[in-house]
Parts: C-alpha cells; structure tokens; sequence
C-alpha cells in the first residue's frame, strides 16, 4: 500500500512516489519474464515438428508458434516502454519541483531569515536581499564564539545486554536515545582487526538561548545551523573519544531533529571515515552533504524543523517525504520521533525501499553505551 | 533434461497468465493523479488483455500438441 513518499535522489534529479517506481520496477520485471517465455518457447524445433504431426495430429500446426511468440516478444517491448515512459514521468515531475524550489522556497528562506533576525535585534551585515537562514543565525550569535567547556559523563545502561547491529530503517531511528543520555554509541569488532562504529544522536531538549546548562539546547541548534563550533557537536565528539572511536574509524551517524544536523556535520568533517548518514526532522539546509556515502534523511511535510536549515543547498543526500499522519496544526507530533518510526516503517515496507541508498551492516554483536552531557561552570 | 513442448506451452502459458495477473493488480488502487498515470492505466490494461489474449492461445496450442509430435532440439 502506498505511503505517499517522495523521494529526492542526489542534487534533486529525480523525484517520485513510490507507485511510481513500483509499476516502472514491475514493467522492467515483466518484460523480462515475456521476453524469456519467447525464448523459451523458440526452443521448440518446430522444423522437426512438422513432418510429424501429418501422423500424429494432423489439425496440430507447430508453426503456429511463431506468430505467437513474436506476439509475446512484442508485449515484451510494450512493458519495457511502460517502464521507460514511467521513469521520464518521474524526471519530469523533477523538474516541476526543481522549478517550485525556485520560485516558492528561497523566497520563503528570506521570510524565515527575517524572522530570525526580528526575534533576536541582531541584523546581519548584508543587504536584506541577500539574507538567508545561515547569515541571521550566525548574527544571532555574534558571530563564531566558542561554546565553552562541555563534560561527558558515561551513563550505565539498564540493559546491557549485546545487540546486533541496525539492519531496517525503522530499527535505526528505535535506536535514537531518548533526551536524558542524548548520545548512543555502538562499536562491532570485526574479524579483520577494524571496527565498525554506529553513534546515535538525539534532537533538542532545551529551547532557550544562553541560559541551559544542556549543550543540547537551541543556542547549539543556531550555531550548527550557522556552521560554526556548536557545544552538543563538541559533546559528540567527546562522547565518541570516550567510547574509545579514534579518528579515521569507519562510523555511520544516526540522528533526530538537532541530532540529525550534528550528524550530518560530523560525517562531513572528515574527521572519520563516514560508512552512513540517516536523519529524520533535521534542519539541514545548510549542511550540504558531498561525500561519497550512503546518506538518507526522512522528513515530514507537516514538520517545521526541516524548513529552519533554510533552502537545502545541493546535496548528495537522498531524501524521502511524507506527511506525519498528525492532525492538522499539531507540530509537535510532526516532529516527534515516534512519528518518525512510523515513517521508517513505511519506508522499509515501501516498493521503493531497493532504490534508496543501503546503509551499512556488518556481522557481531556490541553493548551500546550511553553518554549525557552538559556545559561546565554552569549557567 | 527431456520436456515436451505440450509442457513447456502449458508452463509459459502458466507464466503469461500470473503476470496479466500482477499488471491487474498493480493497477488498482493508485493513488497518483496524473495525465501521465491515465495513459499508463490505458497501456497497462492494453498489456494485460494481450498477455491474456497470448496466454489462451498458448494453451489451445498445447491441447492440440503432443509430446511425440513435437519435438526439442536433440530429443
């Protein structure tokens, strides 16, 4: 059954439902199941045939054959046009987005920006005409200030129990921690010595600016957005060096809402040697990504975080759409995790699941470890 | 391995008919709006009757057939 997904492949060259794709995957897959029959009944030898059906059957004309798998050959051509008009349908659509982006969305990221630097007093140092999301956060900020000491404390897990690691989509996002220990790590030993390493971020749990001791609050969520030192990215780091994740360790990054922008911050830094990136609701207009791995970002239409990263700069990341299925105005739930879940279970039953990119997975157990975090000296 | 063409017409015949089958279904319940979407409903059932149409005359072929009138290569 359709989710009514849409899907964004890197640098917005294709866009689809996954109906869509659904009946062009299956138009390919019947053509190559008609034209097989043809094949296979052209193994007949119906030269043989001939001279004995005048004693066997005379009313039997083997011949009869060509006609018809030549028919079955041509019906083999039709599904294959089905399937190619219906992947230039899904081009064209592409196109009609790319042109909505234009003219509809960074119009909107000037509004958005002016927002911003409406509820801060702080004005950027640019003609308005030219604001956008990055320049009014980073003016909100006062520029690039470092975030200060942040310390990391390793929480004990109520159940350490091994886990395998995350294979659907829908188990990664059930892996995202809850606010308290925002940070999970889960690191796989594998038989050749090297390591494979999943870290898990959750979003947001302080709204306010300048007064949280939570390096997780919405000063990181400026900052990140603004592209600049960010204290809950620090926390990551150092969650990760704690963990024992040295540099140039090959790492996958799953994270929700602020998480989700720390990941994909974290993955870009080059800093490790980045097997994955999964979002869900994050803010991520301003993080292109550029490297070459697999990298998915689910986001609702209803959501409003996605849209404060601002209009999404060229980016490799492969993005699926959906509405939240949360009643109309309720932005909260369109936000939420669990309603992200429910997405990634769409996602992972959709048709169109085979054409997203695959996210690392890797043989062996490993007992995740938690990590809280907070700013020292207080606030 | 030693088939008959009567067998082989009857599978393949077999094959048409699960994938008129799969196209009928997989045309129903759409929910994507479109001129695009109708003209691919309109060659979509186009496909489904002729595999259909293809699927009853293999098998009048394979009635009518018979494994020591027909043969395959090297049998």
């Amino acid at each position: 059954m359709s989710q009514d997904l849409w899907i964004y492949g890197p640098g917005s060259l294709w866009v689809c439902e996954d109906d869509v794709l659904a009946l062009a995957e299956a138009a390919r897959r019947w053509s190559l199941t008609l034209e097989h029959s043809a094949a296979r009944l052209a193994s007949i030898d119906t030269t043989r045939s001939v001279a004995e059906l005048h004693q066997a059957w005379a009313s039997v004309r083997a011949e009869d054959l060509n006609p018809l798998r030549a028919r079955i050959h041509t019906l083999a051509e039709d599904a294959q046009w089905l399937h190619t008009a219906l992947m230039a349908y899904a081009a064209q659509v592409a196109s009609t987005e790319r042109a909505r982006v234009a003219t509809f969305d960074i119009p909107r990221e000037s509004v958005l920006a002016l927002m911003v630097v409406s509820a801060t007093r702080y004005f950027p140092h640019t003609s308005p005409s030219s604001w956008g999301v990055q320049e009014a956060a980073l003016s909100a900020l006062h520029g690039d200030v470092p975030p200060g000491e942040i310390q990391i404390t390793r929480v004990s897990a109520s159940s350490p129990a091994p886990v395998s690691r995350a294979v659907t989509v829908e188990d990664r996002i059930g892996r995202i921690p809850p606010g308290e220990h925002p940070i999970r790590i889960e690191k796989y030993r594998q038989i050749n010595g090297t390591t494979e390493v999943d870290v898990y971020i959750a979003g947001t749990q302080e709204w306010s600016v300048g007064t949280s001791a939570n390096p997780f609050d919405m000063e990181s969520n400026i900052a990140l957005i603004a592209g600049v030192s960010a204290a809950s990215l620090v926390a990551v780091e150092l969650a990760m060096k704690h963990a024992g994740v040295r540099q140039g360790d090959r790492v996958s990054f799953v994270g929700h809402s602020q998480g989700g922008l720390i990941a994909a911050r974290l993955a870009e830094s080059g800093r490790y040697q980045t097997s994955g990136l999964l979002t869900v609701g994050a803010p991520l207009g301003t993080a292109p990504i550029r490297g070459d791995y697999p990298s998915l970002a689910l986001e609702h239409r209803d959501d409003l975080v996605p849209e404060l990263g601002g209009h999404q700069q060229e980016s490799r990341i492969t993005t699926v759409h959906s509405d939240s299925g949360a009643f109309p105005g309720d932005v909260v739930a369109a936000h939420a995790k669990d309603s992200y879940l429910e997405t990634a279970r769409a996602v992972d039953d959709s048709p169109a699941s085979q054409h997203l990119p695959a996210m690392p997975t890797s043989p062996g157990t490993a007992t995740p470890e938690f990590f809280s975090a907070h700013r020292a000296g207080g606030r | 391995m030693e088939e008959s063409a009567r067998w082989i017409a009857q599978e393949e015949a077999s094959v048409l008919r699960s994938v008129a089958s799969e196209v009928a279904t997989h045309l129903m319940g759409q929910r994507w709006r479109s001129p695009a979407r109708d003209r691919a409903q309109a060659r979509g059932e186009e496909l489904e009757f002729s595999v259909l149409a293809c699927a009853r005359d293999l098998e009048i072929w394979a009635q009518h057939a018979d494994s020591a009138s027909v043969g395959l290569p090297g049998i």
